[in-house]
């Protein structure tokens, strides 16, 4: 741990929101890519330290001990939302391979070129916000298994656990959802 | 006799690639087709693109969102719970 980091060990809580607020925020909205969200789930991490205080031991760094209180407090949510979401979703979801390929599987469009490095997209707040524009345009199972893999660092077998799904299913649902992101790419960032 | 994979299948298992290993017979089919079709290893790249940058994601937030952050007002709000909290 560094020496700056020991002396924050001793901040009072209302300190908390200044030293690690930005820090927490940018991490939520890392595995949410919704602001409105990241607030709330940074606002609730807050608050449930406050309650568990006494459980720091100031042996790890105060960021570490929050943003473990952060994932937590992601993982219940997205819980909450696979609970919410209709059962009933799947196969009968819209499947956006359907458009891709012909009778013999072959491409019925060929994929258009890509320009660029993801080095020189990386730190594009605006294609971020697209990429967020996207999810928010999928249907609802999609966007669900999206953010969990793709914004979050959940395993297939987590994931399957936690949508109660087969392996199988999983893996087809991740497809679409990488294809759908591909399409949306295709027709709002790259052409432009 | 050894079928060939479809590009419809090879783009399902260049998918499965960011999740699980494939089986052997998996790998051979998906790179001999790979080896022969254009399209399938534009698609490939794209796909390996667009996981380079979810990772980079993944693995550094508050680099690569540093010019996002929590605004005051929220800053505020947050701390008014702490103060209501502290002193209930």
């Amino acid at each position: 741990m560094k020496e700056s980091e020991k002396e924050n060990n001793f901040a009072t809580p209302e300190e908390w929101v200044d030293l690690y607020g930005d820090i927490l925020f940018r991490y939520a909205y890392g595995r949410t890519l919704n602001p409105d969200l990241a607030e709330d789930l940074v606002q609730e991490t807050f608050l449930s330290a406050l309650r568990s205080k006494s459980s720091f031991k100031g042996s790890s760094s105060l960021k570490t001990w929050l943003i473990a209180i952060l994932k937590n407090k992601s993982i219940d949510h997205f819980r909450r939302v696979a609970f919410e979401q209709p059962a009933a979703g799947f196969p009968g979801d819209s499947d956006p391979i359907i458009d891709l390929f012909d009778k013999q599987g072959k491409w019925i469009t060929e994929p258009p070129k890509w320009e660029g490095d993801p080095q020189d997209l990386v730190e594009n707040g605006q294609f971020w916000h697209t990429v967020q524009n996207c999810i928010a345009g999928f249907p609802e199972r999609l966007a669900h298994i999206f953010t969990l893999r793709e914004l979050n660092e959940m395993t297939t077998k987590e994931i399957t656990e936690l949508m109660n799904i087969t392996q199988q299913n999983c893996w087809t649902l991740l497809h679409r959802a990488r294809i759908s992101m591909k399409q949306c790419l295709n027709s709002k960032w790259f052409t432009q | 006799m050894f079928r060939m994979y479809t590009c419809k299948e090879v783009a399902e298992l260049t998918s499965q690639t960011f999740d699980d290993t494939l089986s052997l017979r998996q790998k051979v089919g998906m790179y001999l087709h790979l080896s022969m079709c254009k399209l399938c290893s534009r698609h490939k790249k794209q796909m390996a693109f667009l996981n380079q940058l979810l990772n980079l994601n993944k693995e550094k937030p508050n680099a690569i969102h540093h010019s996002v952050n929590l605004s005051e007002t929220t800053k505020e709000k947050i701390k008014k719970c702490i103060r209501e909290q502290t002193h209930s």
